[in-house]
């Protein structure tokens, strides 16, 4: 079979040399071009696709940390409040994020054929990854402000699954969850010096537990995952919780000094958190 | 109390943490043993393209015997390997640890195209190389083996030289034109394959070159 093709290979170039080679090079030429634009159509779908969940991704992120800015300013507020206005932020925020993940996002692994559903996942979910991981820092603020715990991987993939046919939108891996975790602590961070400069109290002692408990947890997994970013974020985390106890500190050393003037000592430690929590993003 | 529901709170998030791990110790036990096949795969690979480096030193009239006949033999094997490895991943997984054999798969086509180009002076299209491997998931590859025989051939039109066989410069370079023609329609983004595009038109070049140097000295 290979030989005659061969061949006639061979007695092409036997031919004036000029009118063989445009002949052979016409006819192979144009059909490896047509083969091409079917290529051509794969490859600028799946470019298309890429492009479109980048950006999907992008507002996911955008939107996840205005929603956590919404959060610092609930844990403010009186008590009575704060249940108003997260239950608000549930409905507004939270709700236009899942309206990205299910509209712009579930429909680009939307394929009847299971396999093929799972494939296109597997290649294309990680265009998304970042917004899922701030995605996932949100929502495990909005739990832990609602509820003083930390979110499962269940109930994530739960809030990340269309009710009509019961399929998650994307599979949140171990790693994406405890990179999501771990951004967590920061915001609870942040949230322990803004109380510290209110003076309050009262729930510093389950932040730091919660942040301590999320470290146990990095330094267990670390060593399977072999991942940069996690091991950066534990370092994150390890300053974080240096930052609560030196606020601590200088609360308790002003605490002591200004015993006899609380509006005093109010003044002092608003003015300290004001100073070092401001976000950097 | 309240001491209580907290630690029962932690407690099961630790359950949790538990299932995690285990989760994640089967994954990588599981892409442990895929990993153990692909480097198995390996061995008629680096078979293959130790064949395949013969073409630069041999006459054409000796390629069918030297080199496709015994690469025939290779693919076939490689095929046997890659097949037992696809039938110990789901389908639905197939992508998930793709990334652990698609250099290997690369090579495998990279040698289907050499094959299929010394038998037919022309190259083997992606809806063959879908068959040669019985699944849609590696185009890429494909297109990067494509890229990879380019590479090659513009090694040989310089060899052939060597080999003072004149005639074939002219026939590669012809081909090479079509496929680097077809591969200009692709709208790349910006990673290796893109790269790799872009680095064949020095390719092109230097077997234009040869080309010119054997059309001024009347040798072809």
């Amino acid at each position: 079979m290979a030989f005659s093709d061969r061949i006639t290979a061979h007695s092409y170039s036997t031919h004036s040399l000029h009118s063989s080679l445009t002949t052979a090079m016409s006819t192979r030429s144009e059909r490896i071009s047509r083969a091409f634009e079917e290529i051509k159509r794969a490859v600028d779908g799946d470019q298309d696709k890429r492009e479109r969940l980048i950006k999907a991704s992008r507002d996911i992120t955008a939107q996840s940390k205005r929603l956590i800015f919404s959060l610092h300013r609930v844990y403010k507020q009186p008590r009575v409040q704060q249940f108003e206005e997260l239950r608000s932020i549930r409905e507004n925020q939270l709700s236009s994020i899942h309206e990205i993940w299910f509209s712009r996002v579930a429909v680009e692994f939307d394929y009847r054929d299971d396999i093929e559903r799972c494939l296109t996942m597997d290649t294309f979910s990680k265009f998304v990854y970042g917004g899922l991981e701030e995605y996932i820092e949100a929502v495990s603020f909005l739990e832990f402000l609602e509820s003083d715990r930390l979110i499962t991987i269940d109930k994530l993939h739960n809030m990340l699954t269309k009710e009509e046919d019961d399929k998650h939108v994307i599979q949140i891996r171990p790693l994406e969850y405890l990179g999501g975790l771990a951004d967590l602590t920061g915001e609870l961070m942040r949230m322990a010096i803004q109380l510290l400069g209110m003076a309050d109290l009262s729930q510093i002692e389950r932040i730091v537990e919660l942040i301590t408990s999320v470290r146990h947890i990095l330094q267990d997994s670390i060593p399977r995952f072999h991942s940069h970013s996690l091991q950066q974020k534990l370092r994150t985390l390890e300053n974080s919780l240096v930052k609560i106890e030196d606020t601590r500190y200088m609360y308790e050393v002003r605490r002591a000094e200004f015993r006899d003037n609380p509006q005093a000592l109010k003044r002092v430690m608003e003015h300290y958190s004001s100073d070092g929590t401001r976000h950097s993003d | 109390m309240e001491q209580d529901s907290k630690r029962l709170r932690t407690d099961s998030f630790k359950d949790q943490m538990k299932q995690l791990n285990d989760l994640i110790e089967k994954d990588n036990e599981h892409r442990q043993s895929l990993k153990d096949m692909v480097s198995e795969m390996d061995g008629p690979i680096q078979e293959g393209l130790a064949i395949s480096q013969r073409m630069h030193r041999i006459k054409e009239s000796e390629i069918s015997k030297e080199i496709i006949k015994p690469l025939y033999e290779v693919v076939v094997d490689y095929f046997l390997l890659y097949k037992q490895l696809c039938e110990v991943i789901e389908p639905t997984e197939y992508n998930k640890f793709e990334n652990l054999w698609n250099k290997s798969v690369q090579q495998y086509l990279y040698l289907r195209l050499l094959i299929h180009y010394f038998n037919h002076d022309d190259l083997l299209d992606y809806a063959s190389a879908k068959e040669y491997l019985g699944n849609d998931s590696h185009l890429y590859d494909y297109l990067y083996a494509v890229m990879q025989l380019v590479n090659e051939l513009t090694r040989l039109t310089v060899n052939t030289v060597i080999l003072n066989e004149f005639d074939r410069p002219k026939r590669i370079s012809a081909f090479i034109k079509d496929v680097y023609q077809a591969l200009s329609q692709l709208n790349f983004k910006n990673d290796g394959l893109r790269r790799k595009f872009d680095s064949l038109k020095y390719d092109i070049n230097k077997v234009e070159g040869v080309i010119y140097d054997l059309t001024l000295r009347n040798l072809n």
